[in-house]
């Protein structure tokens, strides 16, 4: 007769209270007040930093140009939506916090284990998490997208900077380019010290209509990522539920965008 | 290129691509024209979106008026006498007090001369003062005696 010996796995935290409590457990990591406070002098220091640094001025420098490149690569149509570059934005400590807790324990398949890219904690969490400052271009054309990631590319590599790029398209139905852009920035130490520490910006460019129904879903994929339950039928069955309706606009509207791109060659053909 | 008017393409947002195409219209017309071009002016309104959207651009001495129609895309291009013919003129202006423009204002002006010839000219933000320039120096003063 065969036995099944069962370990006695602990179970996941559940709620960010329970995650903070984990921490403060197994790893000795206390989350309070000034945590939050030290992250957000950081991440205040280094999004002041990139902002003056020659590769954003360079970006902010360039930016009508390569959209005037594009619209006489492209017979009139225009690259971005809007006439300045967008601002860098700062990823909140409550989100910050949300996002290790995802990658140590719900996404986490080795648990109790540490994830395959190992735990995620207070000595490693800048370089880990690589959308701690981030920003957003918005383009109006689908392949405006990779147009500008090649110009932004360029840029960098000017800048002795090597971006990594990532054209993103999630079962959810999420499309945008991602390019990180590691540097390492100076940063105030807890004790009224400086350190150099690596971090990684990230610059998403994703398409106008991608870019409203990303506004319009923020709340559903904020709600999303603190669940911990999978539902147990597949989203792409449950035609009542959120995710349903919200995963395939997202393809649809790719979808769309790919359509337009194609009616608009047709007519630089004929022109 | 009269450093003159590169500074005034860079006023209205003009950046290398678009400043190598207003210098080969330039180089066109100076062939005919040469130092007797006097004055530039661009053509644009803004769109839906807020961007400029830049049309014709046009090249003035005192006798004549040249335009290149959509000179981002196409090579077309003509010119006309406008001394002392112009008939008839009309200004349509938008968030403009006095002499004062600012981001949101507008104008288009419209000139006729005799045998249907009609030219239009749109301006925005900080292209209208340019553009009142232009009807000054080359359209006020040109209107037919007795129009």
């Amino acid at each position: 007769m065969k036995t099944k010996i069962t370990k006695n796995v602990p179970e996941k935290p559940k709620t960010l209270k329970e995650y903070k409590e984990w921490l403060k457990k197994e790893h000795g990591v206390e989350i309070n007040e000034k945590t939050k406070t030290y992250y957000e002098s950081i991440t205040t220091k280094v999004k002041s930093d990139l902002e003056k640094s020659d590769f954003w001025i360079s970006i902010k420098d360039n930016y009508q140009r390569i959209d005037q490149e594009y619209i006489l690569a492209t017979s009139g149509y225009g690259l971005f939506l809007p006439d300045k570059p967008p601002e860098f934005e700062i990823k909140s400590f409550d989100s910050f916090l949300l996002k290790t807790f995802r990658k140590n324990v719900i996404q986490n398949k080795s648990w109790p284990s540490e994830p395959a890219s190992g735990w995620i904690l207070p000595e490693n969490w800048l370089s880990k998490i690589t959308d701690i400052v981030r920003t957003c271009f918005v383009v109006k054309y689908l392949d405006g997208v990779k147009y500008f990631a090649d110009a932004l590319c360029t840029i960098c590599k000017e800048n002795k900077l090597y971006p990594t790029v990532d054209f993103e398209a999630k079962e959810e139905g999420y499309y945008a380019a991602h390019a990180l852009v590691t540097q390492i920035f100076d940063i105030p130490g807890e004790e009224w010290d400086t350190l150099k520490q690596e971090m990684s910006i990230e610059i998403q460019i994703t398409t106008q209509l991608q870019e409203g129904i990303r506004k319009l879903l923020h709340k559903y994929y904020d709600e999303q990522r603190k669940k911990i339950a999978l539902s147990p039928i597949k989203w792409q069955w449950d035609y009542k539920s959120d995710e349903f309706s919200t995963n395939y606009l997202g393809h649809i509207l790719h979808y769309v965008e790919g359509m337009i791109m194609e009616i608009r060659e047709k007519q630089q053909e004929r022109q | 290129m009269k450093p003159e008017f590169e500074t005034y393409l860079k006023k209205i947002g003009f950046t290398t691509p678009f400043l190598e195409k207003a210098e080969r219209v330039y180089s066109f017309y100076f062939d005919i024209y040469g130092e007797q071009i006097e004055d530039i002016f661009v053509s644009e309104y803004v769109d839906d979106d807020g961007k400029r959207i830049f049309e014709n651009l046009w090249f003035f001495t005192s006798y004549a008026v040249m335009e290149a129609k959509n000179f981002l895309f196409e090579d077309n291009f003509d010119a006309m006498c406008h001394s002392n013919i112009i008939v008839l003129w009309r200004i349509k202006n938008t968030n403009i007090e006095g002499n004062v423009f600012n981001s949101e204002s507008r104008i288009y002006l419209t000139f006729s001369v005799p045998e249907d010839f009609h030219a239009d000219y749109k301006a925005s933000g900080n292209n209208c003062k340019h553009l009142m320039h232009i009807f000054h120096k080359y359209i006020k003063t040109n209107m037919r005696a007795g129009s």
